[in-house]
């Protein structure tokens, strides 16, 4: 069964019968939004049964969407948090890429400006490689875009998406060794993007970012994951029931060989452990339960399936 | 944009477009457009420096006592009548510093008394006090502005201004020793002379 990543928007009347259904196919909603009278629905569904979805949702005013990036914890870095880089571009893109599904966290640097002082911290950078991906947001000279990527690449170890000024061409041309992904005519600007062209180089980040994705589950397919994320999810929902009264957005944002649950590390860590998936199989099993640098938070790396000769 | 001479220049011509986008944006956010008569910056990312000089057009008028008070010398007191209040602040830090705390009161929202004794008289002419300078306040705001358009690494800054004329440099390295040189340069480039 082939699950893909969708969005249902629709009223919020009777709206739990598409959670129960989404269910009942063997799906999974990562996330859900209730806006007023609307309702979103983050899922991973099987992909046969998407007509289904929409057939039972018309009735009741509802949309699916495909959603490339449900699922996917991606890093949005700027080399600061000044008026130079924020509210535009980077509150921009990482709204951008989190209505197509994706859950967005904006990291920027202390020190990541200037092209000669530019550099990480430890704890910057295991924050960046804690994600699925990250996006690099740099300005409008190739000079100093080739400088600062030296510094500020070092020692991340998740695929990187480079954005800048100069052309994607040039961008791939200069950088040395290569990254994941380019995305060429953005850089640092001033205002809002709202024109069809601003709009078309969002549309071209994200593009990239699902190419990038896209590898990085085709890598992961060699040697599948014990489990899969989206069930580790459900599992931790139905036996550590104190994440549902966490007011995060999302309680356990769900990556693509991993978890992130926002519940105290030292508190809940072993109850994730030894949460049993299936007759005695247990999360701690298959998994790595690891202590995040975001916050006091638990993240959970889901092993191989060659390394614990399971799957789940 | 309605500036007369608004000109970005670099070595590095790729990022020139992104740059008149930037200083547009800032200009305009600040509504600094029509306060400015003639711009011109320089850009190069390998030193790195930017260097932005500029002309501003016509100065707002100095803001004085008469242009929003009525003064009324009395026996032993002068009484301002107050009509708008948006100076009244500066107003009444410029007559502490000049009559001192005690001889300044504010009986109320609109109206302020100096007490006026023989042997330290109010100023006869006392409408005519320059209040505030709005000039000050426009060259804050253009240099907050030049801080934005300028990159982010470029912490090492200098900037001067004199009747109407400006300049601003920025590097992240120390400041060249050719600075004036080159903007003297820029000055010329411009039409203006330093």
């Amino acid at each position: 069964m082939i699950l893909v990543p969708i969005t249902y928007k629709g009223g919020v009347y009777r709206h739990d019968e598409i959670i129960d259904l989404i269910a009942d196919l063997g799906g999974y909603v990562i996330q859900k939004h209730v806006l007023a009278t609307e309702v979103v629905l983050l899922c991973l569904v099987p992909r046969d049964d998407i007509p289904l979805i929409e057939r039972v949702g018309k009735p009741l005013g509802g949309e699916v969407e495909r959603s490339p990036l449900v699922g996917t914890e991606i890093a949005v870095v700027t080399p600061s948090l000044s008026i130079h880089h924020l509210p535009h571009p980077a509150c921009d893109i990482a709204e951008y890429i989190r209505r197509l599904g994706a859950k967005s966290n904006m990291i920027g640097l202390a020190r990541g400006y200037g092209k000669r002082v530019a550099q990480t911290s430890a704890e910057e950078r295991e924050i960046i490689n804690e994600h699925d991906c990250a996006v690099f947001l740099l300005g409008n000279f190739e000079h100093c875009i080739v400088r600062k990527m030296e510094a500020l690449r070092r020692g991340i170890d998740v695929p990187i998406v480079l954005t800048g000024k100069p052309s994607t061409e040039v961008l791939r041309t200069a950088i040395d060794p290569p990254v994941a992904g380019y995305v060429g005519d953005v850089g640092r600007f001033m205002h809002r993007t709202k024109e069809a062209d601003e709009l078309s180089r969002l549309d071209a980040i994200v593009a990239e970012i699902v190419r990038v994705l896209d590898e990085r589950r085709e890598e992961i397919a060699k040697d599948p994951l014990s489990g899969s994320p989206a069930r580790l999810m459900t599992v931790i929902q139905e036996q550590i029931p104190e994440v549902l009264a966490v007011t995060s957005p999302t309680p356990i944002t769900v990556q693509i060989a991993g978890l992130r649950v926002k519940l105290p590390y030292a508190e809940f860590a072993d109850r994730v452990r030894s949460a049993e998936i299936e007759e005695g199989i247990t999360i701690g099993r298959i998994a790595d339960v690891l202590p995040s640098r975001m916050r006091d938070y638990i993240l959970v790396r889901i092993k191989p399936s060659s390394e614990t000769d399971i799957v789940v | 944009m309605p500036i007369d001479h608004f000109v970005i220049e670099s070595p590095e011509a790729g990022g020139v477009q992104s740059y008149i986008d930037i200083a547009n944006d800032v200009l305009l956010d600040h509504t600094l457009v029509k306060a400015i008569a003639k711009l011109h910056i320089w850009i190069d990312p390998e030193y790195p420096i930017f260097i932005a000089v500029g002309k501003l057009g016509r100065l707002p008028p100095l803001v004085r006592l008469r242009d929003f008070a009525e003064v009324t010398f009395e026996p032993g007191k002068v009484k301002l009548g107050i009509n708008e209040e948006t100076h009244l602040a500066a107003l009444l830090n410029r007559l502490w510093e000049t009559y001192g705390k005690n001889r300044v009161e504010q009986p109320d929202r609109w109206s302020v008394e100096i007490a006026d004794e023989p042997d330290l008289p109010v100023d006869r002419n006392l409408e005519e006090l320059v209040v505030t300078d709005p000039t000050e306040g426009l060259v804050r705001d253009l240099i907050y502005a030049l801080l934005s358009i300028a990159p982010e690494g470029f912490r090492v800054r200098e900037y001067w201004y004199d009747d109407g004329k400006f300049w601003f440099a920025a590097s992240e390295n120390t400041l060249p020793d050719d600075l004036s040189g080159r903007i003297r340069a820029l000055f010329e480039r411009m039409g203006e002379q330093l």
